[in-house]
């Protein structure tokens, strides 16, 4: 008798909590947006290792891609630029916000706030992705948002690392990259390059830190 | 898919009848002959009927189907073996007590060994540095060659076809008179190779043959001297195709490889001789690709040469036996890619007591001393206890180290990949290659160039066993082997530079801590003598000691996605499921039935539990939302037939379910059949 009521209680408790967890995570879903936006369209030149093609612009209020001056960020294969500081190269959109980045540590819903001393913007000798959070470092040295297998010579976002943002016109968002590839089996020997992103988002439209 | 098979001869028929576990007798694990029913180290004897049964004619067709060892394809195709849950390249493979070489990525490819002219397979688990040095972390496997024991001649021939177009021929040719034996063999194997994917240009094996001629003299010189020598080439052609940018590229891989060993024992007096062996071989792998206009794409070689020479004395007074050795080795490989061609000299010296006190325990010690031109010279020890409880019950213990040294890749790699842009750099050239790229202002220092001077450390490891052995009728057997590994200063390659443009420049580290553990189990029933089930398990966890440090604290920065709510989830310890490619559980069950005095069946059946290959989701470890190799099961029959005293044959197939997994397993090919003819002429 004591085991069935024991036994009770604990399919009780076990029900409860997955409960619990499957709300939260339902409730979250609802909250983020998740999106998929294709920067595929890149050339690799392997004897300098330069990329070139179009970067797709995306903006956090409109909540898509956008050919205007009021984007947030941009991509173009690998490699990440935001809105704000100046341009690297030639071949970059010009920056016209105050957009500026910086990558965290833990799962969407435990970064809910911005660290605004982290944030920081492109500059002319690249983006601020590459040469200070390094997010085109791809994650080798553990910094990064993804990482490149040198065995499957494939590149797989990390999990728990969130990109926060401030955005061209100073409101703030949260970013995860979920998938770089347009197939959930990717194979680079048949040519997948990637540039296929699918992030969620949660965007903060009134200026506030906290999200 | 392999095959050879012999009839059983009429003296193992007796052994087999009298008392299979008493007669299984070792030479590997100590060094000198010992039956392994007393032996107090987890050793296993795969036996010339075992090899038959399932008309095996590669190593590695034999091997795969034992408890605890994983036949596991490395990054690189090369078939190896994990034991205790340890990688392949941590096995030291003999052929009569002679090392064989040829790790173009630390494992050996098993594919390439004949079993012929193999009469028995010892496989000693658990770190046996003390006895073989280097490698030798996760064990031994050590093939015997046949023996003739009545004066004669005897030539056996046998013919095997399989699935995909498969040819087996075999020619083994045996003489004893008096002081001298001679055994001449030659195996030949073509095979189509077979295609698991259709919709790329490429099969997944590609055809190729291969043969081996190996030839072995014993003559005893005097009554107090013999001489042996084993002679051995081994020569492999195989297609060799790849894809480059939607191209067909085509060419060859060729494989050559021989050895030469001699060894003269003196027989001074009924308890003390003394051997000396020389032993030299040469390993060489060369491929090139050209491409659809049969210009040279690319090109590579692989070649090393070993030289070995031991001396051994034996000693025996009443329980106690003592052998101790000494010797030197020395090595050369050239290679592309490689900065030299590197050359390493070691010397060493070994002792191991075996005795037995109070009538009843027995104790093994043992140690050995390698000094290699480059490091610090390391010590391996071995103990083992062996405590009979009861004449039906036994308890082992031991506790052994072993080693392995960096290999030349590690030392010497200077690989740079234009394709991809990146560059390895062996750890002795690392630090004067990026000295130079960072005098001409093309890098970026991302680890102190500093820590680079220091050479590399070698592997090293801590093996622990505990085993019950139970026989409580002379039908009925249990083993149980509780084993622990502890792997320290693991060799891995990490980011240390940025070159031009933001390339990876890699070197090789003492990084991680590995720990194995588990359990096996076998049993054997005999329940009359035409029928026999044995059953084997084994229980394995093997992951990485910082990791699992890492993951218990609360801040842990592992974090994998839930593709199910497209977010990220907080590892935390139950969800880090180890080391890849290692399965929770293994096991087989097998029968073998006597239908009549002249046929015979066996089958097995094997099973694997999930496993996987790498990471998926980009946190560098395998954790449970990871994607998995599902689990799976192979079963094998065989119908062995002796048409009468001279000819036999089999039927058998492989893989009867067909499984197969083209994405993730490409060394399981669906279901083979096979038949195979032996005949004897006297």
């Amino acid at each position: 008798m004591k085991h069935t009521i024991f036994f009770f209680l604990l399919s009780f408790l076990l029900f409860t909590s997955c409960e619990k967890s499957s709300t939260e995570e339902i409730l979250w879903w609802h909250n983020a947006d998740v999106v998929e936006l294709n920067a595929s369209d890149f050339e690799l030149n392997i004897a300098d290792t330069l990329a070139t093609g179009d970067f797709i612009k995306f903006s956090f209020s409109e909540g898509s891609i956008v050919t205007n001056e009021d984007w947030d960020v941009a991509f173009r294969g690998t490699t990440l630029i935001v809105n704000g500081g100046e341009k690297a190269n030639n071949d970059q959109p010009g920056r016209t916000g105050d957009a500026a980045v910086y990558i965290a540590t833990g799962s969407m819903s435990e970064i809910n706030s911005v660290d605004t001393n982290s944030l920081l913007q492109d500059n002319s000798s690249g983006s601020a992705i590459l040469n200070n959070i390094m997010i085109d470092d791809l994650g080798v040295s553990g910094q990064g948002w993804a990482s490149y297998s040198l065995s499957t010579h494939l590149f797989s976002p990390r999990a728990g690392r969130i990109l926060v943002f401030r955005t061209h016109d100073n409101k703030y968002a949260k970013m995860e990259i979920i998938y770089f590839y347009d197939s959930l089996n990717p194979d680079t020997g048949s040519g997948d390059i990637g540039g296929y992103y699918t992030f969620n988002y949660v965007y903060q439209s009134t200026g506030e830190i906290n999200f | 898919m392999l095959l050879t098979y012999f009839s059983f001869s009429q003296n193992q028929k007796e052994a087999i009848v009298f008392d299979r576990k008493l007669e299984e007798v070792t030479i590997s694990a100590t060094k000198t002959a010992k039956s392994i029913a007393k032996l107090p180290i987890p050793v296993m004897i795969i036996s010339e009927k075992e090899i038959e049964e399932f008309g095996s004619s590669k190593l590695f067709d034999v091997i795969k189907r034992q408890t605890g060892i994983v036949s596991v394809t490395t990054k690189t195709g090369t078939e190896g073996l994990q034991m205790q849950g340890l990688d392949a390249s941590y096995t030291t493979i003999l052929l009569d007590g002679f090392p064989i070489i040829g790790r173009s990525f630390g494992a050996l490819d098993l594919n390439r060994i004949a079993l012929v002219d193999v009469e028995k397979i010892e496989v000693i688990k658990g770190a046996s540095s003390s006895l073989y040095g280097s490698n030798a972390l996760g064990g031994v496997i050590n093939l015997v060659s046949k023996k003739k024991l009545i004066d004669g001649k005897s030539t056996t021939f046998s013919l095997k076809h399989a699935t995909h177009n498969t040819t087996n021929a075999s020619l083994i040719y045996q003489y004893k008179k008096e002081h001298l034996q001679l055994s001449n063999s030659f195996d030949y194997y073509n095979s189509d190779g077979y295609d698991l994917i259709d919709s790329d240009k490429l099969s997944t094996v590609n055809p190729y043959s291969n043969y081996t001629i190996s030839s072995n003299l014993k003559y005893g010189i005097s009554d107090k001297i013999l001489l042996n020598t084993n002679a051995r080439y081994y020569k492999q052609e195989q297609v060799y195709t790849a894809e480059h940018l939607n191209s067909l590229l085509k060419g060859k891989s060729n494989i050559e490889e021989w050895s030469l060993g001699s060894s003269l024992k003196y027989l001074m007096s009924s308890n003390f001789n003394q051997q000396i062996d020389v032993y030299k071989t040469n390993y060489r792998a060369d491929e090139f690709l050209n491409t659809e206009e049969g210009i040279l794409h690319d090109n590579n070689y692989f070649d090393h040469i070993l030289l070995q020479s031991e001396l051994k004395s034996y000693f025996t007074y009443k329980g106690l036996n003592t052998v101790i050795g000494f010797g030197m080795t020395k090595e050369e490989l050239s290679r592309r890619d490689f900065s030299n061609n590197p050359k390493q000299d070691l010397k060493f010296l070994y002792g191991q007591l075996d005795a037995t006190a109070f009538d009843k325990l027995n104790i093994i010690l043992g140690s050995r001393y390698d000094s290699y031109t480059d490091y610090t010279p390391v010590i391996s020890n071995k103990l083992a206890l062996g405590i009979p409880i009861t004449k039906k019950l036994n308890i082992n213990s031991s506790v052994g180290s072993g080693f392995k040294t960096p290999d030349f890749r590690q030392k010497y790699f200077d690989f740079t990949n234009s394709t991809i842009g990146y560059t390895v750099l062996g750890r002795d050239v690392a630090f004067d290659r990026l000295a130079t790229m960072q005098a001409e202002g093309m890098i970026q220092e991302i680890v102190p160039f500093s820590e680079l001077i220091s050479p590399l450390k070698s592997e090293t490891s801590i093996n622990l066993n505990l085993g019950i052995k139970y026989y409580p009728t002379h039908n009925l057997t249990f083993d149980v082997n509780l084993f622990n590994n502890k792997v320290n200063d693991l060799i891995e390659w990490q980011l240390v530079a940025k070159g031009v443009n933001n390339t990876n420049i890699y070197s090789y580290f003492n990084i991680n801590q590995v720990e194995t553990k588990g359990l096996e189990f076998n049993a054997s029933y005999k329940k009359t003598n035409n029928l026999e089930i044995k059953f084997g398990y084994q229980l394995l966890y093997a992951y990485d000691t910082e990791v699992v440090k890492d993951i218990e604290k609360d801040d842990s920065d592992y974090y994998a996605l839930n593709t199910e709510t497209l977010t990220s989830v907080r590892l935390n310890k139950e969800d880090y499921f180890g080391l890849f490619n290692r399965s929770r559980h293994m096991g087989n069950i097998k029968l073998n039935y006597n239908l009549n005095d002249k046929t015979e069946l066996n089958t097995i059946l094997t099973y694997r539990s999930k496993y996987a290959l790498s990471d998926s989701n980009g946190n560098e470890i395998l954790d449970t939302y990871d994607k998995f190799v599902v689990g799976y099961s192979l079963c094998d029959v065989a119908i062995t037939h002796q048409i009468n005293s001279l000819k036999s044959c089999q039927i058998g197939v492989k893989n009867i379910f067909g499984f197969t997994n083209p994405e993730f397993i490409s060394n399981i090919t669906g279901r083979l059949y096979y038949m195979s003819f032996k005949v004897n002429f006297k």
